[in-house]
């Protein structure tokens, strides 16, 4: 994935841990350095495997590392839970599924509520 | 949609003639990127290499305001050579919206007095301890008869972009003001 050039979290890490982008590949088990570059400057992202591997390496989460991209997943998701959340507030149903559909709305109303929690902590 | 609040981002440069060293914070506790980039060449290919070299960085980072050195700039009065690079300096501010800051040496010694430091070298080793990531690059006490090492530039951005944190009251100047003389 191409994308704009920004720098990630990691580059910061990286320089803070004195490691070379050529010995962080190598302890990633990169060829060459060329990927660990793309992750910094976010011109790539990393597969799954990748970012688990930068979070036990640094031990600081995925999300610190690469916020940008944490930030941006964060907006679409819950932009997309809002939407979810006025669909079943709308929708006029009977029997199981308005349990169901109650289940679903505590479980949404919940979330916010840990999150409005966490922020003010 | 979470609200969250950062510290602002801001470069320091500290421009010299074929490199400046850099330093990118986040908060004057968040150092986030150091280094140099060198444009070995002369004349106008010299200019048009820093300018990418800067532009890249400036792309990088996205700060909100540039830190420069007042000497620097105002030797840009003087000095065709350095004109050339000052000017390149703020289009490449103009380009990207980053505010331009000047600060002088006599401010950076000020920030640093209260640790007992004078000397640059002395500041590159308080950097050092301020940061511990920098303790190992801290370049050796200078000799007379040796020439600077290579890694001093790198300080004396970081030196510039904490100074910035502890004179926080100084006014900006917008890229696009003219250079003018300062004979205070």
């Amino acid at each position: 994935m191409k994308s704009e050039i920004v720098a990630t979290g990691l580059r910061t890490l990286r320089k803070k841990s004195g490691l070379s982008q050529r010995e962080l590949a190598h302890i990633l088990g990169f060829q060459s350095e060329i990927p660990v570059v793309r992750h910094e400057r976010s011109q790539a992202i990393p597969n799954l495997l990748t970012a688990l591997a930068y979070e036990v390496i640094f031990q600081a989460p995925i999300s610190a590392q690469f916020r940008g991209l944490f930030e941006s997943v964060e907006a679409a998701i819950e932009g997309r839970l809002a939407e979810l959340e006025h669909i079943l507030q709308q929708s006029d149903t009977r029997g199981r599924s308005a349990v169901l559909t109650a289940r679903k709305l505590e479980f949404l109303n919940m979330r916010r509520e840990s999150e409005s929690n966490q922020q003010t902590k | 949609m979470k609200l969250r609040v950062y510290d602002p981002k801001i470069i320091a440069i500290h421009l010299r003639h074929r490199r400046f060293g850099y330093a990118v914070y986040e908060g004057h506790r968040g150092l986030l990127d150091w280094g140099v980039r060198v444009y070995p060449a002369i004349g106008e290919e010299e200019v048009s290499m820093a300018s990418k070299r800067l532009s890249s960085l400036l792309t990088l980072h996205s700060p909100s305001v540039m830190i420069l050195n007042q000497e620097r700039w105002d030797l840009a009065q003087t000095n065709q050579h350095m004109r050339a690079l000052v000017e390149m300096t703020k289009c490449e501010a103009i380009a990207h919206s980053v505010q331009i800051r000047l600060l002088g040496d006599s401010k950076v010694r000020e920030s640093f007095r209260h640790m007992d430091c004078e000397t640059r070298s002395e500041i590159a080793g308080a950097l050092g301890r301020i940061f511990p990531e920098l303790a190992s690059y801290v370049p050796p006490k200078r000799r007379a008869w040796q020439a600077e090492h290579p890694r001093m530039i790198v300080f004396d951005a970081i030196a510039l972009g904490l100074t910035h944190w502890h004179h926080p009251s100084a006014e900006l100047l917008s890229p696009s003001d003219e250079l003018t003389p300062n004979y205070s």
